[in-house]
């Protein structure tokens, strides 16, 4: 079977296998936004008007979250030395990774959102344009992520040093996706945030994964 | 089978050169200046007390890090193309298996990433490493040696002709030592080179490399 592939389906087996690991993010996800009709208000007028910052802080913080998984035990049982040894492109088996990551963790988010979407009151319009946006913008999240990732695999317990390293990188994102969801409950035009959005994915899309095959072959060393 | 017919009527080389290899850890210089050459069926230990800079050296020749100094050349391609890392097989301290992945979808992962002889069946390599019947156990089960001989079933179906063998006999008993010795013998006795690091006297007809 080739390698890419099978690569995937592992990634894949071995989250089912240990499902916590995608579980996790995925309940913080939700508890964190169920905490705000709680402590804030639960009026519906208020709720709407900050709902698409509430939802993509939380998005991004769950996906920040499950980023340490990426890589950590691969490096630990030298699956990692093997993948960059041997004769196929690393970038291309890490793009991969990126991929199931996103699989186990920005889709699911994206499927929960219009949940989400309901519980702090968004209208039907707004919904639709916040799955677009998180449809768009996880990606970019596990591929940014993944850079943050390889760069500190070697460290122990650098929650705090990853959410440093990537934290600044996520804020375009979080800036574009959250106006155009609210500039669509005010009626106004969204193209530019979207194809912002667009720019950003095909622009980590490129460069990640040979960034990250880079970072990796040092902290092999 | 061509592969092994091409060596018996010997039109198979392999030259291994070593040039200049110096490395360096912080302050501490592990070696300086090492040159060495193998040839066609040697088997060469490493040999050296701890810390004098084994695994490293392994780990320069394999192409995972980089030397301060120095090349290292296997029939002439060096350490930094992709031709070299097809010819090298090296299996480091860990075990490179998954704990949550059973045994034969771990070693159908090592097989995609290493060279290896398709004409084998991965269950035939299990077999011969004494894991007939775990071919479906998950590897969270198994023992240390058991472990150990999962990454070490790569040697019946490696068809790399340089192996870099980290310490390949820790955790295995006395029957399975024999059984490594015996896979490295017919690896030498095929034409192919091998590498290896061990503290144990062996009784394979080795060339000593000493840091």
């Amino acid at each position: 079977m080739n390698i890419y592939l099978s690569t995937f389906i592992r990634e894949l087996k071995i989250s089912i296998r240990n499902p916590s690991g995608m579980i996790n993010p995925l309940l913080f996800f939700i508890v964190t936004i169920s905490l705000f009709p709680l402590s804030i208000s639960p009026e519906a007028k208020i709720l709407s008007e900050i709902a698409p910052g509430i939802i993509w802080v939380a998005a991004m913080l769950s996906v920040l979250l499950s980023l340490n998984t990426i890589f950590h035990y691969d490096f630990d049982n030298g699956i990692l030395e093997q993948v960059s040894i041997s004769h196929h492109s690393s970038a291309l088996v890490i793009l991969i990774k990126s991929f199931s990551h996103w699989i186990l963790t920005g889709l699911p988010i994206v499927l929960l959102s219009p949940l989400m979407g309901l519980f702090l009151f968004l209208d039907q319009n707004s919904i639709q344009v916040l799955m677009l946006t998180l449809l768009i913008g996880t990606p970019s999240l596990s591929l940014i992520g993944t850079i943050g990732a390889s760069l500190i695999v070697g460290i122990r317990s650098a929650g705090m040093l990853l959410a440093l390293l990537i934290l600044p990188l996520y804020i375009p994102i979080l800036i574009f996706a959250s106006s155009a969801i609210s500039q669509s409950q005010a009626g106004f035009e969204i193209t530019g945030q979207i194809l912002w959005l667009i720019v950003i994915l095909l622009f980590s899309l490129m460069l990640s994964p040979f960034i990250s095959a880079a970072a990796l072959r040092i902290n092999l060393d | 089978m061509f592969y092994l017919i091409g060596i018996n009527s010997g039109n198979f080389v392999a030259f291994f050169e070593i040039k200049n290899l110096s490395c360096q850890k912080g302050f501490n210089i592990l070696f300086k200046e090492i040159n060495f050459t193998a040839q066609n069926s040697e088997i060469v230990q490493i040999k050296g007390v701890n810390g004098k800079g084994k695994t490293s050296l392994l780990k320069i020749l394999s192409g995972l890090s980089l030397p301060d100094s120095g090349h290292i050349s296997f029939n002439n391609m060096l350490s930094e193309s992709d031709e070299y890392q097809k010819d090298i097989l090296y299996l480091g301290h860990a075990n490179s298996i998954s704990v949550d992945l059973k045994v034969i979808e771990n070693l159908e992962y090592l097989r995609l990433l290493n060279n290896t002889d398709l004409n084998l069946h991965s269950i035939y390599a299990l077999k011969k490493l004494g894991l007939a019947n775990f071919q479906d156990e998950f590897c969270l089960n198994l023992s240390a040696g058991q472990k150990r001989r999962v990454i070490l079933s790569m040697l019946v179906l490696s068809k790399s002709k340089v192996w870099l063998l980290d310490e390949p006999f820790t955790a295995l008993d006395s029957l399975g030592i024999e059984l490594i010795e015996n896979l490295i013998k017919q690896h030498s006795d095929n034409g192919g080179i091998c590498f290896f690091t061990s503290h144990q006297a062996s009784s394979l007809k080795v060339k000593e490399l000493v840091l």
